[in-house]
């Protein structure tokens, strides 16, 4: 078992299941230290029991693009099946299709064939309504440039998603100040993104992904933009929200090592599954 | 999830964008509010000047429903039915004139005769060219006119009972004297100055609609004694004096000129402008003036005077000068007669010249001259016409012709201070009976504006005239040959004002709207097309396509909300410089206009309606969400994933 994740779940024991606490903790275990903390060996993950329910089927699943006069086949026939409460990199070099996949998956848009089925739901067969509320409900999605709103606090930019559900300010206040403590940013919830560094602005972003409870997570090459250290930081994060909270995490990224600390890596090259 | 966002939320994401794209952002709001500041700032001058004029409104004719009728007439010229008429009357003239001249042996040539009835005048290059005119100042033309004018029935009687049938309490009358034209031609009128006559016979002091030139210029008026009461001053009556004296009406620049109390300069302060409005009122109340009035053989004789005068002055030291036979000296006593110096003349030139008056007066009845001192007593100040005195703009006249709450402009003298045939009389062209209409103004006082405004409704002709015809067809048939305004009545007249702003008004309301419209689509495409990449967001994090719609809405109102507030700073800096400037000769003014008893009070430029004001926020918002409508709706349909990929 690798030694910070492992560390993590003691911690977790430690403070009674207390998520935030627990994570606090990692924090302290992971923060950067000028470089002076050598990244620990890693060891391959042992394998969890599947959890039987299928969170997200895709078949037979093609998108084709325009450029031009020519079109270019981004997915050409997928075929996969993620289980509830799985963690899934989605790995493959640039053009490959693992980000179309993954709006795919999210209901940004809609396949030239095939479908992709969502916790029981055919995407493509929603109003525009429909998926809207979907993706606010049920998805939580995270983008390697943050995409945080600029001249909005930390908290209030986590409130986005609330926002469009509806949920009055009395009411999404704590569940929001709750996360930025949960990923490390309880003292900065005042401050605007312009404030903060690459990694607090990407666990922002998480915090902002996770505030209407989504049973599916999909991140967008989300440690693009991060350093090592933030990087295996905010994979660990994934890896907690998933462990603990059952969340189906699928996380695209270039990184090997990181993709290491899924469940489960799909390499995609060509569009095909490899 | 509902389908809207809550409100606060909307502002919060678009209160954002007002960080975005700041200069673009500041420029526009500049430019939009600087044609909407147009608009609030006449809304601010409007109102400040109806909330003034409601305030004065309460002085002179201000709560009564007066409506004041001028009668169309048929001009002298391009009259083909008058001259029709005519032109058997100018035929025989003229062949008696012929034969007469023929008689005594005198020269006499019909074309060059300026007092026949019709004069062939040259309308164009060609010999085709020459028509047959009526002209004005023959008695025959002036006779056949007024039988002409009285087919239109529109004569006071007629205008009186048309009033009284549509709910009239009271109908009056005023009557305006022509110098220039008809039977008047010639004659003069002028106010001594120092108990002086001067024999000026410079033209433009006669057009001076400032000082005691007015008297020409602007006219001594006839008017119902009715209509004049609000304007005298405390103490004064509208009777004729003990002394003869004819009590009067006259514009202050006139009464300053009379009393000999200086006005202040351009830069004085309301305080020295109000302290000159109570001196002179003091000062003017009661003192008499003494006016010349020269019929025109009289004026003719004087003038024949200073000119031989002058002739004789000029040669007297040349050899082969000859004195004239007949010399005439100028009149001793101001007003006096032209007496004759000497007359050596040979029996054979006076019959010479008795014949040439016997020539004369068949196309012009012989007048004797006669001139006389006319003793007028001030009663009342009225304000000096528009551009008239020495101020840059006058403010008074411009009240006047807005509001026509002044009795009218010039002097003014009751109808029934003027006994039949007296000098007085004969100063304002003869009796009033005997006096042609045009220059006669027809007032109707109605118990309510509402019947007011029926009866200009009913009365007023709007329609073009056509085929040349002075008076239209429409008018002559329905009887209605009156142009009728609201007289002396703030609601009437502010009425009219804001119709007649309207009319021209809403031209440059849509331009401004237009205007404003493309440059806030221009503005709101770019901010929306830069906001791409965060629409793709919000779509991610499960915002609807209204949701988007919505903040962009908010976004607009925002923004169109800080233009209104601009556009009212814009305004109302305007509106205070403009009150700055005008206020202190306008106060003064509005006090003379109205007669006003309280000369502090004050007419202020500056007025909020909220009403106005609120509308010109909706107007603006309006503007702004039609603009906004197309960029929101292209962006609403816009592929998020497509713009994330292009950014």
């Amino acid at each position: 078992m690798d030694q910070r994740h492992g560390l993590a779940e003691q911690l977790l024991q430690a403070s009674g299941g207390d998520l935030a606490a627990a994570l606090d903790a990692v924090r302290q275990a992971y923060a950067p230290s000028d470089g002076q903390r050598p990244a620990p060996a890693r060891t391959p993950r042992p394998a969890k029991p599947l959890n039987p329910e299928i969170a997200i089927r895709v078949s037979s699943l093609a998108k084709r693009y325009k450029v031009g006069k020519n079109s270019v086949d981004a997915l050409a026939g997928i075929d996969m099946d993620i289980h509830t409460g799985e963690f899934i990199a989605l790995t493959g070099s640039s053009g490959s299709g693992k980000s179309t996949l993954l709006q795919l998956m999210g209901g940004l848009d809609k396949p030239t064939e095939g479908s992709v089925e969502v916790f029981g739901q055919q995407l493509n067969k929603l109003s525009d309504g429909k998926l809207s509320t979907f993706r606010n409900q049920t998805i939580g999605f995270i983008f390697q440039f943050f995409y945080l709103q600029p001249f909005l606090s930390v908290q209030t930019n986590i409130e986005v998603p609330a926002m469009f559900a509806g949920t009055k300010r009395a009411q999404r206040g704590p569940r929001s100040r709750e996360l930025a403590a949960t990923v490390g940013l309880a003292e900065r919830t005042k401050h605007l993104p312009k404030e903060l560094s690459g990694g607090q602005m990407q666990r922002a972003a998480i915090a902002r992904a996770l505030l209407n409870r989504p049973k599916l997570l999909l991140a967008d090459e989300p440690t693009g933009n991060l350093d090592s250290t933030n990087a295996m930081a905010i994979f660990e994060l994934f890896r907690t929200i998933c462990d603990e909270q059952g969340t189906t995490v699928v996380v695209v990224t270039h990184d090997q090592q990181l993709a290491s600390m899924a469940d489960r890596s799909v390499a995609l090259k060509d569009g095909r599954v490899i | 999830m509902s389908f809207m966002m809550r409100p606060g939320d909307s502002l919060t994401l678009a209160y954002t964008k007002l960080r975005m794209r700041r200069i673009r952002l500041a420029i526009t709001l500049v430019v939009m509010s600087l044609l909407f500041a147009g608009l609030v700032f006449l809304s601010i001058v409007l109102s400040g000047a109806v909330n003034s004029m409601n305030d004065f409104g309460k002085e002179g004719l201000g709560g009564r429903y007066i409506v004041r009728a001028t009668p169309f007439t048929y001009a002298p010229f391009d009259n083909q039915k008058l001259v029709d008429t005519v032109s058997g009357d100018n035929a025989r003239l003229t062949s008696q004139k012929v034969a007469l001249a023929k008689k005594y042996g005198l020269q006499y040539e019909p074309q060059t005769d300026q007092t026949l009835p019709l004069q062939q005048i040259q309308t164009g290059p060609g010999a085709a060219d020459i028509k047959p005119m009526a002209n004005p100042s023959s008695p025959l033309v002036v006779a056949a006119l007024k039988q002409q004018n009285a087919s239109l029935n529109n004569s006071f009687q007629d205008f009186s009972t048309r009033a009284q049938r549509q709910g009239a309490i009271h109908t009056f009358l005023s009557t305006t004297p022509d110098h220039t034209s008809g039977a008047s031609q010639y004659s003069s009128l002028q106010v001594l100055k120092d108990g002086k006559e001067t024999y000026d016979s410079d033209p433009s002091r006669q057009y001076d609609t400032s000082g005691l030139g007015s008297i020409t210029s602007l006219g001594w008026n006839q008017m119902d004694s009715e209509l004049l009461k609000p304007f005298i001053l405390p103490g004064q009556s509208l009777a004729v004096g003990s002394d003869g004296s004819i009590p009067v009406t006259a514009p202050l620049s006139a009464v300053e000129q009379i009393t000999g109390i200086t006005k202040p300069g351009i830069n004085a302060t309301s305080k020295q402008r109000l302290d000159h409005l109570v001196n002179i009122r003091r000062a003017a109340a009661g003192k008499t003036a003494a006016i010349c009035y020269r019929n025109a053989a009289s004026q003719e004789l004087l003038q024949s005077a200073i000119l031989q005068q002058k002739d004789i002055e000029a040669n007297r030291t040349k050899k082969d000068y000859t004195i004239p036979a007949l010399q005439y000296n100028l009149p001793t006593t101001a007003c006096g007669a032209t007496s004759i110096k000497k007359d050596v003349r040979t029996a054979e030139d006076k019959a010479s010249e008795q014949h040439q008056k016997e020539l004369d007066a068949i196309t012009t009845p012989q007048q004797e001259p006669k001139q006389g001192i006319i003793t007028v007593r001030i009663v009342g100040i009225t304000a000096d016409m528009l551009g008239a005195g020495d101020s840059s703009l006058s403010s008074a006249g411009l009240l006047s012709s807005i509001l026509m709450t002044s009795p009218g402009q010039g002097w003014m003298s009751p109808i029934d201070a003027f006994k039949p045939d007296s000098l007085a009389t004969a100063a304002q062209g003869g009796n009033i009976g005997e006096r042609p209409l045009d220059g006669q103004a027809f007032y109707a006082e109605f118990p309510d504006l509402t019947a007011a405004k029926r009866f200009i409704e009913n009365t007023n002709c709007t329609s073009a005239s056509s085929s040349g015809e002075p008076v239209p067809d429409d008018c002559v048939r329905s009887g209605a040959t009156y142009t009728v305004m609201p007289f002396g009545n703030n609601a009437g007249a502010i009425e009219d004002t804001q119709r007649m702003a309207w009319e021209y008004g809403r031209y440059v309301l849509l331009a401004i709207v237009i205007i404003a419209a493309v440059i806030m689509m221009g503005t709101l495409g770019k901010i929306i097309a830069d906001s791409r990449r965060e629409t793709a967001v919000f779509r991610a994090l499960g915002a609807r396509r209204m949701h988007i719609a919505q903040v962009y809405l908010t976004y607009t109102v925002l923004v169109s909300l800080l233009v209104a507030f601009v556009s009212f700073i814009f305004g109302s800096i305007g509106a205070v410089i403009l009150d700055r400037h005008f206020s202190a000769d306008l106060s003064v003014n509005a006090v003379l206009t109205y007669n006003a008893a309280d000369v502090t009070k004050q007419f202020s430029l500056y007025g909020i309606n909220l009403l106005q004001l609120g509308g010109i926020t909706g107007l603006i918002i309006l503007t702004s969400l039609l603009a906004a409508l197309a960029p929101i709706i292209l962006n609403m349909r816009r592929n998020p994933i497509k713009d994330m990929r292009e950014e």
